[in-house]
Protein backbone atom coordinates (compact mmCIF):
# COMPACT_ATOMS: atom_id res chain seq x y z
CA UNK A 1 0.00 0.00 0.00
CA UNK A 2 1.27 3.35 -0.69
CA UNK A 3 1.19 5.43 2.46
CA UNK A 4 2.16 9.33 2.89
CA UNK A 5 3.82 10.33 6.19
CA UNK A 6 3.31 14.15 6.84
CA UNK A 7 5.91 14.62 10.34
CA UNK A 8 8.10 17.69 10.76
CA UNK A 9 10.22 15.70 13.14
CA UNK A 10 13.08 13.64 11.00
CA UNK A 11 13.49 11.11 13.92
CA UNK A 12 9.72 10.54 13.91
CA UNK A 13 9.60 10.51 10.10
CA UNK A 14 12.25 8.12 9.42
CA UNK A 15 11.61 5.55 12.54
CA UNK A 16 7.82 5.21 10.94
CA UNK A 17 9.10 5.17 7.84
CA UNK A 18 11.04 2.05 8.61
CA UNK A 19 8.40 0.56 10.74
CA UNK A 20 5.84 1.09 7.13
CA UNK A 21 8.50 -0.37 4.74
CA UNK A 22 9.75 -3.60 6.79
CA UNK A 23 6.01 -4.64 6.61
CA UNK A 24 6.52 -4.38 2.67
CA UNK A 25 4.59 -0.88 2.27
CA UNK A 26 5.60 2.18 -0.24
CA UNK A 27 6.47 4.82 1.62
CA UNK A 28 6.49 8.77 0.82
CA UNK A 29 7.16 11.20 3.31
CA UNK A 30 7.00 15.07 3.43
CA UNK A 31 7.46 17.40 6.30
CA UNK A 32 6.82 20.93 5.62
CA UNK A 33 4.39 22.60 3.67
CA UNK A 34 4.43 22.94 -0.73
CA UNK A 35 5.83 19.38 -0.40
CA UNK A 36 3.44 17.61 1.42
CA UNK A 37 0.73 18.51 -0.72
CA UNK A 38 2.91 17.87 -4.26
CA UNK A 39 3.39 14.44 -1.96
CA UNK A 40 -0.62 14.11 -1.38
CA UNK A 41 -0.50 14.57 -5.33
CA UNK A 42 0.74 11.30 -6.07
CA UNK A 43 -2.05 9.70 -4.95
CA UNK A 44 -1.20 8.12 -1.40
CA UNK A 45 -3.26 4.95 -0.40
CA UNK A 46 -3.08 5.99 3.34
CA UNK A 47 -2.04 9.18 5.03
CA UNK A 48 -0.67 9.63 8.65
CA UNK A 49 -0.40 13.01 9.76
CA UNK A 50 0.91 14.87 12.49
CA UNK A 51 -1.01 17.40 14.13
CA UNK A 52 1.50 20.19 15.34
CA UNK A 53 3.62 21.65 13.04
CA UNK A 54 4.74 24.75 11.45
CA UNK A 55 3.19 26.66 9.02
CA UNK A 56 0.46 24.04 7.78
CA UNK A 57 -0.70 22.34 10.89
CA UNK A 58 -2.34 19.04 10.33
CA UNK A 59 -5.69 20.22 10.63
CA UNK A 60 -5.16 22.91 7.54
CA UNK A 61 -3.32 19.83 5.63
CA UNK A 62 -6.39 17.62 6.00
CA UNK A 63 -8.68 20.70 4.77
CA UNK A 64 -6.41 20.99 1.87
CA UNK A 65 -6.83 17.02 1.32
CA UNK A 66 -10.50 17.28 1.94
CA UNK A 67 -10.63 19.50 -1.77
CA UNK A 68 -8.38 17.53 -3.52
CA UNK A 69 -10.18 15.13 -5.99
CA UNK A 70 -8.54 11.35 -5.81
CA UNK A 71 -7.17 12.02 -2.66
CA UNK A 72 -9.93 13.30 -0.50
CA UNK A 73 -11.55 10.07 0.83
CA UNK A 74 -8.36 8.02 1.63
CA UNK A 75 -8.41 7.43 5.05
CA UNK A 76 -6.63 10.13 7.25
CA UNK A 77 -4.65 9.11 10.58
CA UNK A 78 -3.67 11.90 12.77
CA UNK A 79 -0.36 11.36 14.74
CA UNK A 80 -0.37 13.41 17.67
CA UNK A 81 1.98 13.91 20.86
CA UNK A 82 -1.60 15.74 22.54
CA UNK A 83 -3.35 13.25 24.46
CA UNK A 84 -6.37 16.24 25.69
CA UNK A 85 -9.40 15.40 24.48
CA UNK A 86 -10.53 18.41 23.22
CA UNK A 87 -7.49 17.99 20.88
CA UNK A 88 -8.74 14.61 19.84
CA UNK A 89 -12.04 15.85 18.96
CA UNK A 90 -11.23 18.67 17.10
CA UNK A 91 -9.01 16.41 14.85
CA UNK A 92 -11.98 13.87 14.37
CA UNK A 93 -14.52 16.52 13.95
CA UNK A 94 -12.53 17.91 10.98
CA UNK A 95 -12.57 14.29 9.30
CA UNK A 96 -9.84 12.62 10.39
CA UNK A 97 -10.58 9.41 10.66
CA UNK A 98 -8.93 8.34 13.39
CA UNK A 99 -5.54 9.13 15.68
CA UNK A 100 -3.12 7.86 16.69
CA UNK A 101 -1.03 8.94 20.53
CA UNK A 102 2.55 9.04 20.62
CA UNK A 103 3.90 6.90 21.17
CA UNK A 104 2.83 4.48 19.21
CA UNK A 105 3.95 0.69 18.65
CA UNK A 106 4.17 -1.09 14.96
CA UNK A 107 1.15 -2.93 15.95
CA UNK A 108 -0.56 0.11 16.28
CA UNK A 109 0.51 1.27 13.00
CA UNK A 110 -0.10 -1.62 10.48
CA UNK A 111 -3.09 -4.10 12.48
CA UNK A 112 -5.57 -0.77 13.32
CA UNK A 113 -6.74 0.11 16.46
CA UNK A 114 -9.77 -0.29 18.83
CA UNK A 115 -10.57 3.51 18.91
CA UNK A 116 -11.05 3.97 15.30
CA UNK A 117 -14.49 4.71 13.89
CA UNK A 118 -15.73 3.35 10.28
CA UNK A 119 -15.53 5.48 7.48
CA UNK A 120 -14.54 9.36 6.87
CA UNK A 121 -16.50 12.52 7.29
CA UNK A 122 -16.72 14.42 4.20
CA UNK A 123 -16.15 12.52 1.16
CA UNK A 124 -16.67 9.06 2.89
CA UNK A 125 -16.84 6.09 0.20
CA UNK A 126 -16.57 3.45 2.51
CA UNK A 127 -15.15 1.40 5.50
CA UNK A 128 -11.45 2.61 6.08
CA UNK A 129 -8.41 -0.24 5.40
CA UNK A 130 -5.61 -0.31 7.79
CA UNK A 131 -2.62 -0.24 6.40
CA UNK A 132 -1.88 -4.12 7.39
CA UNK A 133 1.22 -5.85 6.46
CA UNK A 134 1.17 -6.86 2.39
CA UNK A 135 1.48 -10.33 3.23
CA UNK A 136 -1.22 -10.61 5.46
CA UNK A 137 -5.55 -10.14 5.14
CA UNK A 138 -6.54 -6.15 5.03
CA UNK A 139 -8.36 -5.12 8.16
CA UNK A 140 -11.59 -3.62 7.59
CA UNK A 141 -12.04 -0.38 10.53
CA UNK A 142 -14.69 -1.84 13.07
CA UNK A 143 -14.88 0.85 16.28
CA UNK B 1 -4.31 42.36 28.09
CA UNK B 2 -5.00 45.01 25.86
CA UNK B 3 -2.60 48.23 26.53
CA UNK B 4 -3.74 51.03 28.02
CA UNK B 5 -3.26 54.55 27.94
CA UNK B 6 -2.43 55.20 31.07
CA UNK B 7 -1.15 53.39 33.82
CA UNK B 8 -2.92 55.06 36.39
CA UNK B 9 -6.06 52.48 37.69
CA UNK B 10 -9.62 53.19 36.43
CA UNK B 11 -12.55 53.71 38.79
CA UNK B 12 -16.29 54.44 38.33
CA UNK B 13 -18.27 55.86 40.54
CA UNK B 14 -21.55 55.12 41.12
CA UNK B 15 -24.16 57.47 43.18
CA UNK B 16 -27.61 58.67 42.26
CA UNK B 17 -27.23 62.23 44.14
CA UNK B 18 -24.37 64.24 42.75
CA UNK B 19 -23.35 65.59 45.04
CA UNK B 20 -21.72 62.37 46.49
CA UNK B 21 -20.27 62.28 43.04
CA UNK B 22 -18.14 65.13 43.44
CA UNK B 23 -17.04 64.44 46.96
CA UNK B 24 -15.58 61.14 45.74
CA UNK B 25 -14.21 62.78 42.70
CA UNK B 26 -12.48 65.32 44.53
CA UNK B 27 -10.93 62.20 46.93
CA UNK B 28 -9.66 60.01 44.34
CA UNK B 29 -9.14 62.33 41.21
CA UNK B 30 -5.54 62.79 41.81
CA UNK B 31 -4.58 58.86 41.67
CA UNK B 32 -7.33 57.66 39.45
CA UNK B 33 -8.42 57.51 36.84
CA UNK B 34 -12.46 58.11 37.11
CA UNK B 35 -15.96 57.54 35.41
CA UNK B 36 -19.20 58.30 37.00
CA UNK B 37 -22.96 56.97 36.84
CA UNK B 38 -26.06 58.33 38.67
CA UNK B 39 -28.02 55.60 37.68
CA UNK B 40 -27.52 51.35 37.27
CA UNK B 41 -28.67 51.11 33.64
CA UNK B 42 -25.82 53.63 32.84
CA UNK B 43 -23.19 51.87 35.39
CA UNK B 44 -24.16 48.79 33.36
CA UNK B 45 -23.41 50.42 29.81
CA UNK B 46 -19.90 51.88 31.14
CA UNK B 47 -18.71 48.81 32.34
CA UNK B 48 -19.20 47.14 29.20
CA UNK B 49 -17.53 50.18 26.98
CA UNK B 50 -14.59 50.22 29.68
CA UNK B 51 -12.92 46.71 29.36
CA UNK B 52 -9.70 47.49 31.46
CA UNK B 53 -12.26 48.65 34.71
CA UNK B 54 -10.01 48.10 38.03
CA UNK B 55 -12.68 48.82 40.54
CA UNK B 56 -16.66 50.09 41.14
CA UNK B 57 -17.97 51.96 44.07
CA UNK B 58 -21.29 51.22 44.15
CA UNK B 59 -24.25 53.04 46.08
CA UNK B 60 -26.86 50.66 47.12
CA UNK B 61 -29.71 52.77 47.11
CA UNK B 62 -30.25 54.08 43.87
CA UNK B 63 -33.77 54.56 41.94
CA UNK B 64 -35.07 52.30 39.28
CA UNK B 65 -32.22 50.05 39.68
CA UNK B 66 -30.60 49.59 42.92
CA UNK B 67 -27.12 48.69 43.55
CA UNK B 68 -27.38 45.21 44.56
CA UNK B 69 -29.34 44.51 40.98
CA UNK B 70 -26.22 46.17 39.29
CA UNK B 71 -24.03 43.89 41.33
CA UNK B 72 -25.98 41.29 40.48
CA UNK B 73 -25.77 41.60 36.68
CA UNK B 74 -22.14 42.48 36.64
CA UNK B 75 -21.17 38.85 38.32
CA UNK B 76 -23.66 37.34 36.17
CA UNK B 77 -21.41 38.43 32.91
CA UNK B 78 -17.89 36.85 32.30
CA UNK B 79 -16.30 40.30 31.69
CA UNK B 80 -17.07 42.19 34.59
CA UNK B 81 -17.49 38.75 37.34
CA UNK B 82 -13.86 39.70 38.40
CA UNK B 83 -13.98 44.04 38.92
CA UNK B 84 -13.24 44.41 42.69
CA UNK B 85 -17.39 46.30 44.07
CA UNK B 86 -17.23 48.05 46.98
CA UNK B 87 -20.90 49.08 48.23
CA UNK B 88 -21.41 52.61 49.70
CA UNK B 89 -23.83 51.65 52.10
CA UNK B 90 -25.72 53.85 54.65
CA UNK B 91 -26.05 53.48 58.12
CA UNK B 92 -29.62 52.15 57.98
CA UNK B 93 -28.45 49.66 55.44
CA UNK B 94 -25.39 47.69 57.45
CA UNK B 95 -28.08 44.91 57.71
CA UNK B 96 -28.14 44.46 53.98
CA UNK B 97 -24.21 44.23 53.96
CA UNK B 98 -24.11 40.09 54.07
CA UNK B 99 -26.94 40.48 51.44
CA UNK B 100 -24.20 42.72 49.19
CA UNK B 101 -21.49 39.83 50.01
CA UNK B 102 -23.76 37.30 48.80
CA UNK B 103 -24.09 38.81 45.44
CA UNK B 104 -20.42 39.02 44.94
CA UNK B 105 -18.84 42.53 46.78
CA UNK B 106 -15.38 42.62 47.57
CA UNK B 107 -16.08 45.09 50.90
CA UNK B 108 -18.92 47.85 51.87
CA UNK B 109 -17.96 51.30 53.14
CA UNK B 110 -20.93 52.81 55.47
CA UNK B 111 -21.63 56.46 54.32
CA UNK B 112 -20.74 58.98 55.42
CA UNK B 113 -17.73 57.15 54.81
CA UNK B 114 -14.35 58.69 56.13
CA UNK B 115 -11.82 59.62 53.32
CA UNK B 116 -8.71 57.77 54.75
CA UNK B 117 -11.20 54.87 55.17
CA UNK B 118 -12.53 54.52 51.57
CA UNK B 119 -9.25 55.15 50.10
CA UNK B 120 -7.21 52.52 52.15
CA UNK B 121 -10.37 49.95 51.26
CA UNK B 122 -9.71 50.98 47.58
CA UNK B 123 -6.09 50.76 47.44
CA UNK B 124 -6.40 47.28 48.92
CA UNK B 125 -8.53 45.73 46.41
CA UNK B 126 -6.90 47.24 43.70
CA UNK B 127 -3.49 45.48 44.55
CA UNK B 128 -5.36 42.55 45.31
CA UNK B 129 -6.97 42.85 42.02
CA UNK B 130 -3.49 43.20 40.19
CA UNK B 131 -2.45 40.32 42.24
CA UNK B 132 -5.07 38.27 40.97
CA UNK B 133 -3.84 39.04 37.35
CA UNK B 134 -0.32 38.76 37.81
CA UNK B 135 -1.38 35.10 39.40
CA UNK B 136 -3.60 34.40 36.03
CA UNK B 137 -1.22 35.13 33.90
CA UNK B 138 1.77 33.17 35.44
CA UNK B 139 -0.71 30.17 35.36
CA UNK B 140 -1.55 30.62 31.31
CA UNK B 141 2.13 30.73 30.86
CA UNK B 142 3.01 27.84 32.80
CA UNK B 143 0.17 25.80 31.53
CA UNK B 144 1.35 26.37 28.29
CA UNK B 145 4.82 25.77 28.96
CA UNK B 146 3.75 22.64 30.51
CA UNK B 147 1.51 21.81 27.51
CA UNK B 148 4.93 22.43 24.88
CA UNK B 149 7.29 21.15 26.87
CA UNK B 150 5.15 17.61 27.88
CA UNK B 151 3.66 17.78 23.76
CA UNK B 152 8.10 17.76 22.78
CA UNK B 153 8.85 15.69 25.57
CA UNK B 154 6.20 12.79 24.08
CA UNK B 155 7.68 12.92 20.78
CA UNK B 156 11.48 12.89 22.10
CA UNK B 157 10.54 9.69 24.12
CA UNK B 158 8.30 8.75 20.75
CA UNK B 159 11.45 8.03 18.98
CA UNK B 160 13.05 5.98 21.15
CA UNK B 161 9.87 3.76 21.98
CA UNK B 162 9.57 2.93 18.57
CA UNK B 163 12.78 2.08 17.54
CA UNK B 164 12.38 -0.53 20.52
CA UNK B 165 9.46 -1.66 19.02
CA UNK B 166 10.68 -1.88 15.99
CA UNK B 167 13.68 -3.60 16.88
CA UNK B 168 11.65 -6.42 19.09
CA UNK B 169 9.47 -7.10 16.12
CA UNK B 170 12.20 -7.63 13.53
CA UNK B 171 15.67 -8.60 15.07
CA UNK B 172 17.11 -8.27 12.16
CA UNK B 173 16.91 -4.72 11.90
CA UNK B 174 20.15 -2.61 11.50
CA UNK B 175 20.29 -0.65 15.06
CA UNK B 176 23.36 1.72 13.30
CA UNK B 177 20.05 2.96 11.13
CA UNK B 178 18.17 3.64 14.71
CA UNK B 179 21.16 4.76 16.93
CA UNK B 180 22.12 8.48 15.96
CA UNK B 181 18.22 8.69 15.83
CA UNK B 182 17.60 7.66 19.65
CA UNK B 183 21.01 9.99 20.25
CA UNK B 184 19.16 13.17 18.58
CA UNK B 185 16.10 12.29 21.02
CA UNK B 186 17.78 11.53 23.91
CA UNK B 187 19.89 14.87 23.20
CA UNK B 188 16.98 16.90 22.38
CA UNK B 189 15.19 16.09 25.41
CA UNK B 190 17.86 16.78 27.70
CA UNK B 191 18.56 19.63 26.24
CA UNK B 192 14.51 20.22 26.93
CA UNK B 193 14.71 19.81 30.48
CA UNK B 194 18.41 22.20 30.57
CA UNK B 195 16.42 25.08 29.05
CA UNK B 196 13.16 24.21 31.29
CA UNK B 197 15.18 24.48 34.59
CA UNK B 198 17.55 27.70 33.26
CA UNK B 199 14.08 29.53 32.13
CA UNK B 200 12.88 28.39 36.19
CA UNK B 201 15.89 29.86 38.19
CA UNK B 202 16.22 32.36 36.06
CA UNK B 203 12.42 33.61 37.30
CA UNK B 204 13.07 32.58 40.53
CA UNK B 205 15.01 35.86 40.79
CA UNK B 206 18.30 34.47 42.49
CA UNK B 207 21.00 35.47 40.04
CA UNK B 208 23.78 36.84 41.30
CA UNK B 209 24.95 39.56 39.25
CA UNK B 210 28.61 40.07 39.57
CA UNK B 211 31.16 41.36 37.10
CA UNK B 212 31.99 38.72 34.63
CA UNK B 213 35.04 38.38 32.04
CA UNK B 214 33.36 38.87 28.67
CA UNK B 215 36.16 37.27 26.67
CA UNK B 216 36.52 34.28 28.93
CA UNK B 217 32.64 33.71 28.93
CA UNK B 218 33.05 33.58 25.43
CA UNK B 219 35.91 31.34 25.20
CA UNK B 220 33.77 28.77 26.61
CA UNK B 221 30.99 29.14 24.81
CA UNK B 222 32.91 27.80 21.98
CA UNK B 223 34.67 25.47 23.70
CA UNK B 224 31.49 23.93 24.53
CA UNK B 225 30.34 24.07 20.85
CA UNK B 226 33.82 22.98 19.59
CA UNK B 227 32.74 19.71 17.91
CA UNK B 228 29.65 21.05 16.26
CA UNK B 229 31.58 23.56 14.88
CA UNK B 230 33.75 21.15 13.34
CA UNK B 231 31.13 18.88 12.32
CA UNK B 232 29.48 21.27 9.99
CA UNK B 233 33.25 22.57 9.21
CA UNK B 234 32.07 26.45 10.38
CA UNK B 235 34.68 28.84 11.44
CA UNK B 236 34.61 31.61 13.75
CA UNK B 237 36.06 34.84 12.68
CA UNK B 238 36.48 36.57 15.92
CA UNK B 239 37.70 40.02 17.35
CA UNK B 240 36.44 40.62 21.02
CA UNK B 241 37.88 43.13 23.43
CA UNK B 242 38.63 42.70 27.28
CA UNK B 243 35.68 43.46 28.34
CA UNK B 244 34.07 43.01 32.09
CA UNK B 245 30.25 42.76 32.05
CA UNK B 246 27.35 42.86 34.91
CA UNK B 247 26.12 39.22 34.52
CA UNK B 248 26.11 35.38 36.27
CA UNK B 249 28.49 33.46 34.37
CA UNK B 250 27.19 30.12 34.03
CA UNK B 251 23.99 31.47 32.67
CA UNK B 252 25.97 34.10 30.22
CA UNK B 253 27.96 30.99 28.46
CA UNK B 254 25.40 28.18 28.66
CA UNK B 255 21.95 29.99 28.33
CA UNK B 256 23.23 33.10 26.39
CA UNK B 257 26.38 32.90 24.13
CA UNK B 258 25.33 28.92 24.23
CA UNK B 259 22.39 29.30 22.66
CA UNK B 260 23.29 32.20 20.16
CA UNK B 261 26.09 30.04 19.03
CA UNK B 262 24.21 27.12 18.40
CA UNK B 263 21.17 28.97 16.82
CA UNK B 264 24.31 30.45 14.63
CA UNK B 265 25.62 26.92 13.55
CA UNK B 266 22.27 25.11 13.26
CA UNK B 267 21.41 28.00 10.37
CA UNK B 268 24.81 28.15 8.92
CA UNK B 269 25.64 26.24 5.63
CA UNK B 270 28.28 23.87 5.84
CA UNK B 271 32.22 25.30 5.63
CA UNK B 272 30.50 29.13 6.40
CA UNK B 273 32.19 31.58 8.61
CA UNK B 274 30.85 33.15 11.72
CA UNK B 275 31.79 36.78 12.77
CA UNK B 276 31.85 37.35 16.47
CA UNK B 277 32.79 40.75 18.15
CA UNK B 278 32.48 42.59 20.94
CA UNK B 279 33.48 45.77 21.63
CA UNK B 280 32.46 49.10 24.23
CA UNK B 281 29.81 51.07 22.35
CA UNK B 282 28.25 54.13 23.95
CA UNK B 283 28.77 52.43 27.55
CA UNK B 284 27.87 49.61 26.70
CA UNK B 285 29.16 46.22 26.23
CA UNK B 286 27.63 44.89 22.75
CA UNK B 287 28.70 41.68 21.78
CA UNK B 288 27.54 40.74 18.12
CA UNK B 289 27.19 37.49 16.34
CA UNK B 290 26.17 37.47 12.82
CA UNK B 291 26.15 34.13 10.45
CA UNK B 292 25.70 34.12 6.87
CA UNK B 293 23.08 31.64 6.70
CA UNK B 294 19.43 31.07 5.46
CA UNK B 295 18.18 34.02 7.99
CA UNK B 296 14.47 33.76 9.24
CA UNK B 297 11.16 34.48 7.62
CA UNK B 298 9.28 37.10 9.07
CA UNK B 299 6.54 34.84 10.70
CA UNK B 300 9.39 32.97 12.88
CA UNK B 301 11.31 36.76 13.99
CA UNK B 302 7.51 37.12 15.61
CA UNK B 303 7.45 34.48 17.59
CA UNK B 304 11.29 33.99 18.55
CA UNK B 305 11.35 35.40 21.71
CA UNK B 306 7.87 34.02 22.41
CA UNK B 307 8.02 30.89 24.94
CA UNK B 308 4.22 30.12 24.51
CA UNK B 309 4.86 30.30 21.07
CA UNK B 310 8.33 29.44 19.91
CA UNK B 311 9.00 26.16 17.39
CA UNK B 312 11.61 25.15 16.83
CA UNK B 313 13.12 25.00 13.08
CA UNK B 314 15.20 22.25 11.19
CA UNK B 315 18.53 23.42 10.85
CA UNK B 316 20.27 23.28 7.55
CA UNK B 317 22.03 19.66 8.10
CA UNK B 318 18.57 19.03 9.50
CA UNK B 319 19.37 19.39 12.82
CA UNK B 320 15.87 19.90 15.70
CA UNK B 321 16.36 21.42 18.38
CA UNK B 322 13.38 22.51 21.53
CA UNK B 323 12.27 25.68 20.48
CA UNK B 324 12.85 27.12 23.87
CA UNK B 325 16.60 28.50 23.26
CA UNK B 326 15.82 32.13 22.21
CA UNK B 327 12.89 32.34 24.60
CA UNK B 328 15.60 31.44 27.52
CA UNK B 329 18.46 33.63 25.76
CA UNK B 330 16.49 36.64 25.60
CA UNK B 331 15.12 36.25 29.87
CA UNK B 332 18.73 35.65 30.72
CA UNK B 333 19.96 39.00 29.19
CA UNK B 334 16.97 41.09 30.33
CA UNK B 335 17.69 39.92 34.27
CA UNK B 336 21.09 40.90 33.47
CA UNK B 337 19.60 44.62 32.18
CA UNK B 338 20.73 43.90 29.00
CA UNK B 339 18.86 44.29 25.88
CA UNK B 340 18.96 41.88 22.53
CA UNK B 341 18.27 42.66 18.70
CA UNK B 342 17.93 40.75 16.05
CA UNK B 343 18.27 41.62 12.28
CA UNK B 344 18.19 38.95 9.48
CA UNK B 345 17.60 38.56 5.80
CA UNK B 346 16.35 35.39 4.50
CA UNK B 347 18.24 33.74 1.66
CA UNK B 348 15.06 33.27 -0.33
CA UNK B 349 14.96 36.92 -0.75
CA UNK B 350 18.22 38.37 -0.70
CA UNK B 351 20.19 35.56 -1.99
CA UNK B 352 23.24 37.80 -2.67
CA UNK B 353 23.82 38.61 1.48
CA UNK B 354 21.72 36.82 3.85
CA UNK B 355 21.86 35.95 7.55
CA UNK B 356 21.22 36.66 10.94
CA UNK B 357 22.41 38.64 13.59
CA UNK B 358 22.08 39.38 17.05
CA UNK B 359 23.16 42.03 18.73
CA UNK B 360 23.24 41.74 22.62
CA UNK B 361 24.08 44.95 24.78
CA UNK B 362 25.73 43.99 28.76
CA UNK B 363 26.41 46.46 31.77
CA UNK B 364 29.98 47.24 31.00
CA UNK B 365 31.48 47.13 34.63
CA UNK B 366 33.41 50.08 35.11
Amino acid sequence: MKILIVEDQTEIRDTLRDMLEINGHDVIAAEDGVERLKMAAQQPEFIFCDVEMPNLDGYGMLAEIKKMSGVCDVPFIFLTARAERSALREGMASGADDYITKPFSEADLVKGSPRAPTGSAACATGSTNWPASSAGNQRPMVS
Amino acid sequence: MAARDSSRPCLLLVDDTPANIQVLVGLLQADYDLKVATRGAQALKICEQTPHLDLILLDVMMPEMDGYEVCRQLRAAEATRSIPIIFLTAKSEIDDVVHGFDLGASDYVAKPFRPPELLARVRTHLLLRAQQREIAEKNTELKEILQIVSHDVANHFSVVSMSLDLLQGNPSFPFERLRPRMAAAARNGVALTTLVRDLRRAEEKGLLLQPVALAAALDEALLLAESRLREKEVTVRQQVADLRVVAESVALTNSVFGNILSNAIKFSHRGATIDLSAQPENGWACVRLRDHGIGMPPAVLDKLFDVTKSHSRKGTAGESGTGFGMPVMRKFVTLFGGTVEVATREQATHPEDHGTEFTIRLNLVS
